[in-house]
């Protein structure tokens, strides 16, 4: 048995993963003040102790380049710079210290369009309201023991929007656009991790975004 | 010196696009035990009776939700449905429709739900009928008034169950043949309705 941090994390040698709550650094942003409170109340719960709040994107991003949060939840719908634009502005390679930072949108806009949307803004992890401490925690997990690469296009940057690998694809590679297409073939090694599986952090990129979970409710692609 | 995550970030490029592993900056807070227990239900408990710690306050919290919806309304009332006010209409309902099933009433979510989805599909939603959109906030107000916190009561259902059904009627009307892109999304399965002058 694997990795599977929907089955409490635990591995089938007997050996049981933990996260140190109490030490990832939060930035909570959402205009409003009760979500806000609900969301540094779950997360006392799991153990974090260090949580900034921000009241809207502009202030969510002077809090983020104040304080170099781990994580950042956060809302859509805000006034002046909303969720997405927040996301984008931290997402600009260079323009930030950490543009890699794991940002989950938590948002009442749960239709498929606007999880797309927040995706191919640079959303690691997208979470419907009503936020539930489970669904909350399964995506801090998410992004702890399975962070994702990065891709660069002309026109996209943020964590792979590609959650699973087929390890018996080899046609064309679609992020090349139709004209550009190239077939690319499984390399030996690829191959290996795939099949045989292995500790995440000796896989080679397109191994590591490998998910054995189930494919979350969360932004996919 | 300490790098930068971009500094630490290792990239390969491809033809139209780069591949780029960030340093596993988090890779520190994973720890292994042999402890035996559900460490993530553990978790997960702890995180929802934290949240049960401040549920008393969460009534007070419901209802300025509410009069943030009702100023709203109000100011709609009072200004006619320009696209401004019913925006603010729209983002009122969401706030509510996101919280209230935390805040312990999650029939007043579904409704704002609706009101929402109304406001979002509708063609023209300054043609909504002003009336259909003040049963929404009038319900929502009444099911925190009266503490309705089952999707089950028999009454509040019913309220539901009708607006929803008004709401579908009217987008079905509305979008025409269109509404079957949404109508997989609507909370309750609705007949669309055909349209007046056989449309």
């Amino acid at each position: 048995m694997g990795l599977d941090p929907r089955e409490g994390s635990v591995r089938g040698d007997g050996i049981m993963i933990r996260i140190e709550f109490h030490r990832l650094r939060f930035l909570v942003v959402d205009d409003n003040m009760h979500m806000r409170r609900i969301v540094r109340q779950l997360l006392h719960g799991f153990g974090s102790r260090e949580i900034f709040e921000a009241e809207d994107g502009a202030a969510g991003l002077e809090a983020f380049n104040g304080h170099n949060p781990d994580i950042v939840i956060t809302d859509w719908a805000m006034p002046i710079l909303d969720g997405l634009e927040l996301t984008q502005m931290i997402r600009k390679p260079d323009a930030n210290a950490n543009p890699y930072v794991p940002i989950i949108m938590l948002s009442g806009h749960s239709e498929k369009s606007r999880v797309m949307q927040a995706r191919d803004a640079g959303v690691t992890e997208f979470l419907a309201k009503p936020i539930a401490a489970k669904a909350l925690y399964e995506r801090i997990l998410s992004i702890v023991l399975n962070p994702r690469p990065f891709i660069r296009t002309a026109t996209f940057f943020g964590p792979d929007r590609r959650r699973n690998v087929n390890p018996n694809y080899t046609g064309p590679e679609r992020r090349k656009g139709k004209e550009g297409g190239e077939t690319i073939p499984v390399t030996p090694l690829a191959s290996q991790v795939l099949h045989a599986g292995g500790p995440a952090e000796q896989r080679p990129m397109a191994a590591s975004s490998v998910r054995r979970t189930p494919r979350s409710a969360g932004a996919t692609g | 010196m300490v790098k930068s995550p971009i500094q630490q970030a290792e990239e390969t490029k491809f033809s139209d696009h780069t591949m780029i592993v960030p340093p596993h900056r988090l890779k520190s807070v994973i720890t292994h035990t042999t402890e035996q227990g559900d460490f993530a239900m553990d978790v997960v408990a702890r995180a929802e009776a934290a949240l049960s710690e401040i549920k008393h306050e969460f009534r007070s919290w419901m209802s300025s939700e509410c009069e943030a919806l009702e100023a709203a309304r109000n100011e709609m009332r009072s200004q006619g449905p320009s696209a401004e006010a019913l925006q603010k209409v729209s983002l009122a309902a969401h706030e509510i429709k996101g919280h209230a099933a935390v805040l312990g009433f999650p029939l007043a979510g579904r409704i704002a739900a609706i009101l929402c989805r109304l406001l979002a599909y509708a063609p023209n939603p300054q043609l909504v009928p002003l009336a259909v959109i003040e049963s929404h906030v009038d319900a929502i107000r009444a099911v925190v008034r009266e503490q309705i916190h089952s999707i089950n009561d028999k009454t509040g259902k019913e309220i539901f169950e009708r607006l929803t059904l008004i709401v579908e009627t009217f987008l079905s009307q509305e979008l025409g043949e269109a509404y079957a892109n949404i109508a997989g999304d609507a909370p309750l399965a609705v007949q669309p309705a055909k349209r007046a002058g056989g449309k």
